[in-house]
Order: structure tokens, then sequence, then C-alpha cells
């Protein structure tokens, strides 16, 4: 399932997938895939990714 | 005395090799991913069954139709599934995204690039040989003959990596003009 929550936050930070990608220190292909829904990260890469859109877990990953 | 020359040589040449490689990747400050970890563990894999099916289905044949047809020598069987085991590892990982260390720039088209001037490289010297050069049948054995024996397996090895980043690259223009 496409991860629509982390896009639109990543959007709003103005941030493109190479500079998320950057900031958590992964490759721009696994921003992707977690955006596309086609990998889930582990719980250190998710509190990267929220801590770099100034987010909660509950509101980017939470179902 | 060729074979104490040839030892001498490995020593020489391969033991400082193996360290300077090793000091080298000691100071590597390059890593991959958890996704790239996850895809190159599964490339590995995936590389392993295969070779081990390939070791499989030579010793079937060996077994049923050896006596009546050729056989490849030990050194040439190894070789072989390491070759193929380096292939379907390399293309796994290049179409995984997991090929490259993260922060990477333009790691395809460079790598694809140098791909092609190797298998040029290998073109040349595989057309300025005969195939007596690489191979020789004795007694229904095929075995490797001399040090050019190599350059067909690489040029199999860079040829098969070649093909798999231009269909990367073709993928990703494909999903770029998606995604816009």
């Amino acid at each position: 399932m496409k991860n629509l929550r982390m896009k639109s936050a990543r959007a709003a930070k103005d941030l493109s997938q190479e500079q998320l990608a950057e900031i958590c220190n992964v490759s721009r292909q696994t921003i992707s895939a977690i955006e596309k829904g086609d990998y889930n990260p582990t719980i250190k890469l998710c509190l990267a990714i929220c801590k770099a859109l100034d987010k909660t877990l509950d509101e980017l990953f939470w179902e | 005395m060729k074979n104490v020359f040839i030892l001498i040589l490995l020593l020489c040449v391969a033991m400082p090799m193996v360290i300077i490689f090793y000091a080298l990747s000691k100071n590597n400050k390059h890593d991959y991913d958890e996704m790239q970890e996850l895809a190159r563990g599964k490339a590995g894999k995936l590389a392993f069954l295969i070779t081990m099916s390939l070791c499989g289905a030579y010793y079937l044949y060996d077994l049923f139709a050896g006596d009546s047809l050729l056989r490849l020598s030990g050194s040439t069987l190894a070789l072989l599934v390491f070759g193929v085991g380096l292939a379907v590892f390399s293309s796994y990982c290049i179409m995984h995204d997991a090929y490259f260390y993260v922060g990477t720039k333009d790691g395809l088209k460079s790598s694809c690039k140098i791909n092609i001037f190797i298998c040029i490289i290998c073109f040349v010297s595989l057309a300025m040989c005969s195939p007596k050069d690489f191979f020789e049948i004795k007694n229904g054995i095929i075995g490797l003959s001399g040090v050019s024996c190599f350059t067909p397996f690489i040029l199999s090895i860079y040829v098969i990596d070649t093909i798999t980043f231009f269909l990367k690259i073709r993928q990703e223009q494909v999903l770029e003009s998606l995604e816009e």
C-alpha cells in the first residue's frame, strides 16, 4: 500500500526524495520504495524519516 | 620450474594486493542501507541456489551422458560456476538498486560506460586469439589452456552486467516518465 502521508509530508517540507535520502543516510531508491509501499522500513529508519520530516511515527506510519 | 615461478609471482603480486584491498576496505566509509543489504542477501541466496542447481545438473549430465559426450575439467567447471554465481549476484543487485553504495551519484551510467570499455577490450583480445588458446579437448575432457582462458568468462560476466545496466537505466527512465 502506498504511503501517501509520507509523500505529502516530504512535499510539505519541500524536500526531494534525493534530499530526504541524504538526510536519512539511505539511497533514493529506498525512499521511493517506502513511498510506493514496496518496502517496509525498520523502526530505525522510520524514526530517521520522522525526525527529518518533523512528524511522529503515528502520523506517518500508523495505518 | 614454471610452477615455482607462478607461485613466487602469486606471492609477490597477489599477497600485497590482498593486503592493500583489506586495508582499503577497513578505511571505506561507504555503506549499503537496510533495503540494499536485504537485496544483497537475497541476491547471494539466489546465486547460491543457481550455482548449486548448475552443479546438480552437471552431475546428472556427467552421470548419464559423460561417457558418450564431452566432460568438463575441474578447473573449467569451477570457473563456470564462479562466473554464473557472480553474474547472477551482480545482475540481481543492479536490478534491485543494491549494487552501488548509498550516495553514489550517477553510478549506473558511469559504470555502464566502464563496462562497455572493458567489453571492447575483452572482445579485441578474444578476436586476436583462436579457440585453442582458451580451451583444449583431451580424452573427451574440456580443459582450460593458458592464462587467456579467463577472457571468455570475464567477457560473459561483463556483457551480462552491461545488459542489466541498460535494462535498469531504461526501467528508471520509464518509471520517471510515469511519475511525471
